[in-house]
């Protein structure tokens, strides 16, 4: 063939020579070393180079090599024993026509084929686009020399060389190199090479970040290094202490002055240590400060020492509080324990009851009584047991719990802490408080409570903790049975009176600025504003009033318009307004089916009444309708009255009746529940059946059994109070409550009459005379 | 002489006489002012005057050709290998050359002495 030559053949592994390009070889293989030879002595020292396809075959056969080689020139060439090495440049592409194996050094028949110079709109994109790239992969290296491909593309004669040069640059992997050199059209080639090139880009921007950071993070330290260095060399040249290692001292010195248990001081001097090596910019050195200077301030040791004098502790606890004597004789009891037993562990005590009934401020008084330090938090809606027990030091912004956080401000170990709102207490996925407080309540483990911020153990165990709640049915178990429960009931009437004249006037006068004779309020006028413009348990309602009242006069004296105020019953409503309440009194008359019950709410006592109907033969509703939201409980009581008092017609000297009977509880609104209506339900349903009215003077309370047996009931306080305060004179209450009547002033006690019951005979004799007429006539079973 | 040119010369400076670049190979070459004109000499030994051309485009002096050996085939083999073969080209950007200039060429003791004289 006309335009075929033949050069010698120099098979190559592993490698492409691409047209333009230069390639160091080193060759040992006896042909290759042959072929060499040849092509050095040519007159133009050409030689052919082909890839072989496989590298491991040692003498290729013409399926062996690519189609496509380069033809080379020898650029620089030096013989070595046993083998060669040569710096070849490629010179154009060609393509494989033949192979001659049989002489002294193989030979390739080739033909020129350069790269077809295809262009188009997709070329001239494409060549532009892989100028850019390999530009910016040569930014992104930052190697020397720098090339300016845009130029160096312009200089080429043959676009075509710039798809070689770039691919000669990138190092290609054999395969791809090889179908980079075959490819048929200057588009593929360029194809193929784009792809390289973005790849090669990719990890040449990610080597560049790791180097950045690497370099950066290199500096910036060696910075700050040379800076505290240069900082330090100034310091003392001026004979000072940096101010974090003053800081060092000073906390050193602290230390050295208190007295701290053996383990404590071991982990604070370890802590110290560290924190002279740390400089002061690194995050453990304010984590560090923060955990010593909270062991400096915690009182590991530092005490009061309590006020066991009982007389005076009783003084102290009368002037703060009127009434309350069972509660103050408990209290009592307790500080007598510790004054005989010094060693005994503080009590843990739980105060419930509604709001406003003084829960808090006993818990101050009796910290008074004792001379103890007070301190206190609400746990109501918390939710978050490391508000408790405090955050592990990893956590960024971390703190001891709330119980250190207290004792750190008593400064002392045996503060009076209180906990107000246990009942309210919340619970999440952070954990649970309530568990955390079941160590800290525990007298068996708080003696080593472990704080998480604090990481070392303290002793709880001299605290005197006292919780207030509202209610205990949303106390976990476990958490009241390590708690001394002490229930405060609502006040009566008097007692309000008195709490009004002794501390809400006086206090309430105090804030308006007016003096005692400024303002005058005669017991009436108390009792009116309690009766008709509070209703409550508490007394918060009632200080809001008299401050309201105080505020009035204050402003007619100030403009003016008087010069003290006397304040009777009728004088209330221009400054009060229209009266909110209007005292509970008995329904005149009560018709037959109707009886009065009582009820304990959160808030105190409440009266209520039960109202039956009786059902036409004819009607097909329900045989016994209950209404007026009652809970189960309430139902099943009301089903066992009926089936009692339906079973006993005879006995009762009741005509049988085959109607239905509706009983229905107002307020319909509020959901009622609970055994105590018993008695009542019976009673009314006696009253209904037998046409018989019930007494308007008698509430009564107690639970009924299936055979008509009486069983006592809770609340019977302010239950009693309700009654009063609703003008009943008489209150049937089961035989086992009359215990409780003991805690009812002796006012109240001999104001009110108070009939005890076994079985519900004995309370239809009361409620229901004439019925009690027809039962004395009955023998009884 | 234009900056690009007078870069490439300092890099032909800086790095070998005769560099390998894509157009082949590169001589070393002086360039020299004349009362009116250029000289350039380049190194360029054992061409054979039929593989040498010189032409001026413009500006552009372009040297081109090819060395080829004519011994090395009578030896027993080539121990090492360091004269530049096959192609080479130069380029020299004269600043102002006028029209219709004149080059006149001397191949004397394998230095090639290539004078553009204003016509």
């Amino acid at each position: 063939m006309a335009d075929t030559i033949t050069l010698p053949l120099l098979p190559l592994k592993n490698s492409v020579l691409f047209p333009f390009a230069l390639m160091p070889l080193a060759v040992g293989r006896p042909q290759s070393l042959a072929a060499l030879e040849a092509a050095s002595k040519g007159e133009e020292k050409l030689i052919a180079t082909f890839t072989q396809r496989n590298p491991e075959v040692d003498d290729p056969q013409l399926a062996d090599l690519s189609h496509f080689g380069t033809k080379a020139v020898i650029r620089r060439m030096a013989r070595a024993d046993g083998g060669a090495q040569a710096l070849v440049q490629g010179l154009e592409r060609i393509e494989l026509v033949g192979l001659d194996l049989s002489a002294a050094y193989p030979t390739a028949t080739v033909r020129s084929a350069p790269l077809p110079t295809d262009t188009g709109p997709e070329v001239e994109a494409l060549q532009r686009e892989l100028i850019e790239l390999a530009a910016g992969i040569q930014d992104l290296i930052q190697g020397e020399p720098r090339i300016d491909f845009a130029e160096l593309a312009g200089q080429l004669d043959d676009p075509g060389q710039m798809v070689y040069l770039l691919a000669s640059m990138v190092g290609l992997e054999p395969a791809k190199a090889m179908a980079l050199l075959e490819a048929p059209t200057r588009l593929e080639a360029m194809r193929l090479l784009h792809e390289e090139l973005v790849r090669e880009k990719q990890v040449a921007e990610v080597r560049q970040k790791i180097n950045k950071q690497a370099s950066s993070e290199m500096n910036k330290e060696q910075r700050e290094y040379l800076l505290r260095q240069q900082l330090r060399a100034i310091n003392e040249e001026l004979g000072e202490k940096s101010p974090e290692q003053a800081e060092v001292v000073q906390l050193r010195q602290r230390f050295d002055e208190i007295k701290l248990p053996e383990d404590v001081r071991k982990e604070a001097e370890r802590e110290l240590k560290r924190l002279e090596s740390t400089p002061a910019a690194a995050p453990d050195f304010q984590v560090t400060r923060g955990h010593l200077e909270l062991l400096l301030e915690l009182p590991w040791s530092e005490m009061t020492t309590d006020n066991l004098d009982l007389t005076a502790a009783r003084v102290v606890l009368d002037e703060d509080h009127y009434g309350l004597t069972d509660i103050k004789e408990r209290i009592l009891e307790h500080l007598a324990v510790m004054k005989l037993n010094p060693e005994a562990n503080a009590p843990i005590l739980c105060f419930v009851g509604p709001p406003g009934v003084g829960k808090t401020s006993l818990g101050q008084s009796i910290s008074r009584a004792l001379g103890r330090k007070f301190e206190r938090f609400s746990l109501g809606g918390l939710h978050d047991e490391a508000e408790l027990r405090g955050h592990r030091r990893t956590y960024v912004g971390a703190m001891p719990g709330r119980v250190l956080q207290a004792l750190r401000r008593a400064h002392v170990k045996n503060p009076l802490l209180m906990l107000d709102e246990i009942d309210k207490l919340g619970s999440d996925y952070r954990g649970d408080p309530a568990s955390a407080l079941l160590e800290i309540l525990d007298p068996a483990q708080n003696s080593t409570f472990r704080d998480n911020y604090l990481d070392l153990p303290f002793d709880l165990s001299k605290v005197f903790f006292i919780t207030t709640a509202n209610t205990i049915d949303t106390i976990p178990r476990p958490l009241l049975d390590r708690m001394e429960l002490i229930r405060l009931s609502g006040y009566s009437d008097e007692e309000k009176l008195e709490i009004a004249k002794r501390y809400l006037l006086t206090r309430r006068r105090k804030d308006a600025g007016l003096a005692p004779e400024q303002l005058v309020i005669p017991d009436a006028t108390l009792l009116a504003i309690i009766r008709r413009y509070t209703r409550e348990s508490g007394v918060r309602e009632l200080e809001r009033t008299l401050g309201r009242l105080a505020r009035k006069v204050a402003l007619r004296i100030a403009q003016g318009d008087a010069s003290h105020v006397t304040l009777l019953p009728t004088d209330l409503k221009p400054f009060l307004g229209s009266e909110r309440f209007f005292q509970e009194s008995a329904r005149k008359t009560l018709p037959a089916g109707v009886a009065t019950g009582l009820a304990w709410t959160e808030t105190g006592g409440d009266v209520l009444y039960v109202e039956a109907v009786l059902l036409p033969e004819n009607d097909h509703g329900e045989r016994f309708m209950l209404t007026g939201q009652l809970g189960r409980v309430m139902q099943e009581s009301a089903k066992a009255a009926r089936s009692y008092i339906v079973s006993h017609f005879a006995a009762l000297g009741i005509e049988p009746s085959m109607g239905g009977v509706h009983v229905h509880v107002p307020a319909g609104a509020i959901p009622k529940d609970g055994p105590s209506a018993g008695v009542t339900m019976a009673t009314a349903l006696a009253s209904l059946y037998s046409g018989l009215p019930v007494r308007n003077d008698t509430a009564m309370t107690g639970e009924i059994t299936l055979t008509g047996m009486v069983l006592p009931v809770g609340g019977i306080k302010e239950k009693v109070l309700a009654a009063r305060r609703a003008g009943l004179k008489c209150v049937i209450l089961p035989r086992e409550n009359a215990r409780d009547i003991g805690e009812l002033t002796e006012e109240v006690q001999q104001s009110m009459r108070f009939e005890y019951a076994e079985r519900i005979e004995d309370v239809l004799a009361v409620a229901i005379p004439q019925l009690a007429e027809r039962l004395a006539a009955v023998p009884a079973q | 002489m234009a900056r690009s040119s007078h870069q490439n010369i300092l890099k032909h400076l800086l790095l070998q006489p005769a560099k390998i670049s894509h157009h082949g190979w590169v001589p070393a070459a002086d360039v020299y002012e004349l009362q009116a004109g250029w000289m350039i000499k380049v190194e360029l030994a054992g061409i054979r005057p039929q593989d040498l051309t010189v032409t001026l485009d413009g500006d552009i002096l372009r040297v081109v050709g090819r060395r080829r050996d004519w011994v090395a085939h009578e030896t027993r083999g080539c121990r090492s290998l360091e004269i530049s073969y096959e192609r080479f080209e130069r380029r020299f950007d004269l600043a102002g050359v006028p029209d219709g200039s004149r080059i006149l060429t001397e191949y004397r003791d394998g230095m090639l002495l290539v004078k553009v004289l204003p016509a």
